[in-house]
């Protein structure tokens, strides 16, 4: 016999929402991804507001000046991005190249315990007799989204107004637009890895063990993915595999290919969350 | 009667492990029902399976009508888990409110309600406290107190006096005898003598099956018994005792160590003499008692069933 479990009520979804992100802010799991968040970004801002962007626009010299953060960004700069500090200003560009590369890092920390730590503690037994497991796996999901990408609007926000403190010829409307552009871009880039995370906290009645375990599998997909693109580049539906295949694509800013990102993003979505739900709703609490 | 819970058939099992076994049954509105057993009986599998927390491998289940989850019992069924903790870090009213304006209250009457049922467990006091901060027994108040959000018309404790005081186990001992009227409880414990002082009937689970679902007072009849607590062990040819009162029908002696006597009788015009003469037969042996019960305890006769 199925339970009827799949019904879906506004009401109960925004009340769990509102609960999901008040335990997340007050919680120690959430406030450990704050500190973590916070700590990075003010890092980023305090090297950035020395003016490092725009040498990559001029010349891609890198100053000596914040050494630390050239290196990092030569780790993870691709020669075609130069176009985004040409185009855009620098210092938001350069925000927006790191946050796309760190985000697996940061999204996979933070979305970790969206139902987890409920399912091992038995709190979702006070919560399943007044609403549906489909309201709480879209609640917890909604909830970890907007803790991430509120998270990513605040230092989008600090970014675009230090990048509008320094940046040459740069004009406010440039950075409202460019920096919606971002904030879309990031909102569509991070979902599939919340919805990956919304698979593991289903799958494990445990946050620390959900993100331990959502790191590692997504590392060693992406190392998997990496070396099957080096070995036979002929293969290129294995990079397929994982929501990272579609940073180039948001890195264009290209309305055309950020579209396909945002297909594709969708696509991963639907995979990942729906395994998910699979899990939740067939799962004992 | 209005039928409340029906399964039929109902099995689950935890790998190669059937915890419950084809159970068949039916609870009236009503009806307060104890559901007793030996730890691992299956008792809050069963009670898991009816809140939807659990998926039964086999069987159906009917509870108030419809599946269990169902967005309509939202606000009618209630239970008192016995092992789910609350979110660690949101205040105790906070979290009161929210499952009150889950059940539908609005925001404003979320916080009337929850102080209301913080009330009725006496914890009003700790509205403003964090889980973490209370002890286990007042968080178990806290859990019951949940249970008494709304107007349920079923509620499902597990355990609801294991581990309080005695005061606090009076309270909600009292608090159920309160409400019985108009809600139906099926209650879970290992306390017996709650199930005898707060249930009609009793439910009966051994290694997974439903061996008994009786009446309690058919069991526990107040006529033609006496049951005896003794200060010694019991001679071995007890009856022998009684072999001069005619009424007499038959004695039943507890187990080694039990030190348990239980004499039936026919009922006469004069049952209070005839209680007399049993009571002098065992002054002539010299067998002192520490307690006499009219009737059959139901603790007694759990023991004789479920073994």
């Amino acid at each position: 016999m199925s339970i009827s479990n799949s019904s879906l009520r506004v009401r109960q979804v925004v009340i769990l929402i509102k609960q999901d992100i008040q335990r997340t802010l007050q919680g120690p799991h959430g406030q450990l991804f704050l500190i973590f968040f916070a700590l990075f970004w003010f890092w980023f801002l305090w090297q950035s507001s020395g003016g490092i962007a725009q040498s990559f626009s001029a010349s891609g010299n890198q100053s000596n000046e914040a050494w630390l953060l050239s290196w990092v960004f030569s780790l993870l700069f691709d020669g075609d991005q130069r176009v985004l500090f040409v185009e855009h200003p620098a210092t938001l560009s350069l925000y927006y190249v790191i946050a796309i590369s760190t985000m697996p890092v940061f999204v996979l920390l933070a979305a970790s315990n969206q139902t987890a730590s409920d399912i091992g503690s038995k709190y979702l037994r006070f919560i399943i007799p007044r609403c549906t497991r489909m309201e709480i796996y879209i609640a917890r999901f909604v909830g970890a989204s907007i803790i991430v990408n509120g998270s990513y609007l605040l230092i989008t926000i600090a970014a675009a107004i230090l990048s509008g403190a320094i940046d040459p010829d740069t004009t406010w409307s440039s950075l409202i637009s460019y920096g919606l552009q971002i904030t879309l871009s990031i909102l569509f880039y991070s979902l599939p890895f919340v919805a990956i995370m919304a698979l593991c906290s289903a799958s494990i009645g445990s946050a620390s063990l959900s993100a331990l375990t959502g790191t590692s599998v997504y590392s060693i997909i992406t190392l998997s993915v990496s070396f099957i693109a080096f070995r036979w580049p002929d293969v290129e539906i294995a990079g397929y595999l994982v929501p990272s295949v579609t940073k180039p694509l948001h890195l264009s800013l290209n309305f055309a290919e950020l579209s396909q990102a945002g297909v594709l993003s969708l696509v991963f979505v639907l995979f990942f969350a729906g395994l998910g739900w699979r899990t939740f709703s067939k799962r004992d609490i | 009667m209005t039928l409340i819970i029906r399964t039929s058939n109902l099995s689950k099992s935890f790998a190669e492990k059937k915890v419950l076994k084809n159970i068949s049954l039916n609870i009236n509105k009503g009806a307060s029902v104890g559901l007793v057993g030996h730890n691992g009986a299956g008792k809050t599998t069963l009670f898991s399976l009816l809140c939807g927390y659990l998926q039964p491998n086999s069987g159906e289940i009917e509870i108030l009508g419809t599946a269990p989850a169902s967005p309509s019992l939202s606000g009618r069924l209630s239970i008192l888990p016995q092992d789910a903790s609350f979110v660690a870090g949101i205040k105790v009213g906070k979290q009161l409110t929210m499952l009150a304006e889950l059940q539908g209250f609005s925001s404003k009457d979320a916080v009337t309600e929850a102080r209301r049922v913080l009330e009725i467990v006496s914890l009003s006091k700790e509205w403003g406290q964090l889980p973490e901060k209370l002890s286990h027994g007042m968080l178990k108040r806290i859990a019951i107190a949940q249970a008494f959000i709304g107007e349920p018309e079923l509620v499902l404790l597990d355990e609801p006096t294991a581990g309080l005081d005695p005061e606090s186990a009076k309270r909600i001992r009292d608090l159920v005898r309160k409400k019985q009227h108009e809600i139906t409880f099926v209650i879970s414990s290992h306390n017996l003598e709650d199930i005898e002082d707060l249930c009609q009937e009793i439910l009966i689970l051994k290694s997974g099956q439903l061996t008994h679902h009786e009446n309690i007072a058919n069991l526990t009849a107040r006529e033609n018994v006496l049951t005896f607590k003794m200060e010694q062990e019991l001679p071995k040819n007890v009856e022998n005792l009684f072999s001069e009162i005619p009424l007499i029908t038959s004695v039943k002696k507890g187990k080694d160590g039990e030190r348990k006597l239980v004499v039936y009788f026919q009922s006469s015009d004069n049952d209070a003499l005839l209680e007399i003469d049993i009571l002098k037969c065992l002054a002539a042996a010299n067998l002192r008692y520490r307690e006499m019960v009219r009737g059959e305890r139901l603790a007694d006769k759990v023991l004789d069933m479920s073994h």
